[in-house]
């Protein structure tokens, strides 16, 4: 039998974790916001003639897609490309009309690592079955919301005029102007100034140096501070996500859909959210129609990450963070509501899941086909 | 403290203290379900009178049964393998309390198929048995909410003494030729008994075992702490 006074000081012990936690995941914030700024800044500082060169080719919209994607499958983590195009759109040097394809890119891209997770069941039958099919149903979601939406965008900039439409009402939040100076944004600044002085004045760096160490540190700084809040946040958050699995196994769309959510704002990681579904899909306790609308709210809450660092990247990285928000916000309308446009996803993941059981192949023919076959057709199709 | 900073091998205690939790109510019901039956079938009580109740508890501990196991995957998706151990026994042990319920249904079936076993010659004994697996279920139930290994120990001597007395009487039933009509329930009964008894014994044996020793207990005895106990079992390998 346990003694009393241990289980206190175990109970003191578990609420000083919990606040070393909370604080650890202040300080990477604040690291993240400081590494927006860098990065933005470093751009910046590379002039518009660089920039234009770097950026040329991403007007053919398929290669923004191909780009977002391949990036995101690099860092595995949609949150770390999206929050860099915020603080290149917010630097001014990426336009945002290029950019609005990068972030459905993004979108698509994060997928492939609870793809990835489910592979892991290969062998297994039933349960790689039901695991690849509760993987692929994200990237099915995201592959056809960008097959209807990205034409849409093209054609008529909906996306881009409504999140520019959202930015003017909100000046405020990304903007440099107004009354109001945030004190975030200023001890973010000040930060990001003391790194700057330090390269430029203590180690004499100058000119495209300058920029391309500064971009290169701003960026490692963004990847470092996401993983840590995603994991720290994941151990602060694990009983209560369980809780909130638990509660949605057998439930509505719509409570997993606030769940999702819910659970991806907080852990800032979409990528966690559905592989955490991948083993659960795999042991039959949750069936794809009650896992789905949870991947939906997972896309939706990732967008926070980008909205987090449009606040110290102006107007204009508040506008692109606006429209990957709108983009699934617009993806969750299309094909959550309707019985029969939710069932679209769910069939096409149950029919390459099955495939694939009978025949690998299909794995890889999935994955090259959406990874790198489709985005490369997009790029040739679109030559100028 | 990278580890720390990584999040890594840290322990899901809220989520494992609500499957326990839930594991105990299942031992409760358990207990419940097989009192109530074996009052049905020793005359206490009877059998329609708690059919739809007696039903309705066991439907009960089934469905914990799935809900617990459901919870179990999202555990380990949630938190990985740092709970692997105490997932894998609950997950052996809910079998045993589905189990206990299973055979208190059975019991059931035979007050109503037997009725005369209340007025028979092995009444007494049967009763006799029914509080002592009743007092082991109530000792098991504790001995796992407070893993008292000490307790499980006990439990684990007594349910195998339960045990070997229920042989006895089928070896006497069937040697003796069985003349009595009611002999092939006594048999039954005796069998249900058992089985009850030793399905809480594999419970028991989760405090006391390693999780490879799960339901072996044939060199547990009194007197010698658990430690003692398992080195004994490990040296009969």
């Amino acid at each position: 039998m346990q003694p009393d006074d241990s289980s206190e000081r175990r109970s003191v012990r578990a609420r000083l974790n919990r606040v070393a936690r909370v604080l650890l995941f202040v300080l990477m914030l604040y690291l993240f916001l400081v590494a927006i700024e860098l990065f933005s800044g470093s751009i910046k500082m590379a002039g518009h003639e660089t920039a234009d060169r770097l950026f040329r080719g991403l007007r053919n919209p398929f290669a923004g897609l191909a780009v977002g994607i391949l990036a995101t499958v690099l860092v595995q983590s949609s949150s770390v490309t999206t929050s860099t195009i915020v603080a290149m759109v917010g630097s001014g040097t990426l336009p945002l009309a290029h950019a609005v394809p990068m972030v459905m890119g993004a979108n698509i891209g994060t997928s492939v690592t609870n793809t990835v997770v489910s592979l892991g069941h290969i062998g297994q039958g039933a349960a790689f079955r039901r695991a690849f099919a509760g993987a692929t149903i994200h990237d099915i979601f995201n592959l056809l919301t960008v097959l209807i939406l990205l034409p849409i965008e093209l054609l008529t900039g909906v996306l881009q005029h409504s999140a520019e439409w959202l930015t003017a009402r909100l000046p405020a939040w990304g903007g440099d102007g107004g009354a109001f100076k945030s004190p975030v944004k200023q001890a973010v600044k000040a930060a990001s100034k003391l790194v700057v002085s330090f390269f430029e004045d203590t180690l004499g760096l100058t000119g495209g140096w300058l920029s391309l160490v500064l971009a290169a540190l701003a960026f490692v700084l963004i990847l470092t501070s996401l993983v840590f809040i995603t994991k720290n946040m994941r151990v602060l958050l694990a009983d209560r996500i369980e809780q909130w699995l638990n509660r949605v196994l057998r439930r509505s769309a719509m409570l997993g859909l606030v769940i999702g959510i819910a659970m991806t704002v907080l852990v800032q990681s979409s990528s966690i959210t559905t592989s955490l579904l991948v083993p659960v899909f795999a042991a039959g306790v949750m069936k794809l129609e009650a896992g789905f609308p949870i991947m939906l709210g997972a896309n939706i809450g990732t967008t926070v990450t980008a909205l987090i660092a449009s606040t110290v990247a102006g107007p204009a990285g508040l506008c692109i963070a606006l429209v990957h928000l709108l983009f699934n916000l617009a993806g969750t309308a299309i094909f959550l509501p309707i019985r029969a446009m939710r069932r679209l996803p769910i069939w096409l993941a149950e029919a390459l899941a099955l495939a694939a059981q009978h025949n690998r192949i299909w794995v890889l023919l999935y994955i090259f086909g959406v990874f790198v076959a489709a985005p490369l057709l997009g790029i040739w199709l679109w030559q100028e | 403290m990278f580890e720390w900073l990584l999040g890594e091998n840290e322990p899901g205690e809220a989520g494992l203290q609500q499957m326990r939790a839930e594991f105990s109510q299942m031992l409760d019901d358990g207990r419940h379900v097989f009192c109530t039956a074996a009052n049905a079938l020793l005359g206490g009580t009877d059998p329609e009178v708690i059919r739809e109740e007696l039903f309705s508890i066991d439907k009960r501990i089934n469905r914990a049964e799935r809900q617990i196991r459901r919870q179990l995957v999202v555990h380990v998706s949630v938190h990985g393998a740092t709970d692997i151990s105490p997932c894998l026994v609950l997950m052996s042990v809910v079998k045993d309390a589905e189990r206990v319920g299973d055979n208190a249904k059975n019991l059931f079936d035979l007050a109503i198929m037997a009725p005369r076993v209340s007025a028979g010659e092995h009444r007494d004994s049967l009763v006799g048995l029914k509080d002592r697996i009743s007092e082991i279920m109530a000792s098991c139930r504790q001995s796992f909410d407070m893993v008292d290994s000490e307790e499980a120990t006990r439990v684990i001597v007594e349910a195998k003494k339960i045990e070997d007395l229920c042989d006895d009487k089928v070896r006497e039933l069937v040697q003796n030729g069985g003349h009595s009509e009611l002999a092939p329930a006594y048999v039954l009964a005796y069998r249900y008994f058992k089985r009850i008894s030793a399905h809480v014994r594999n419970i028991a044996s989760s405090v006391v075992q390693p999780i490879h020793k799960l339901d072996f207990t044939s060199k547990i005895t009194l007197g010698e702490d658990s430690d003692q106990n398992s080195e004994q079992s490990e040296q009969a390998e």
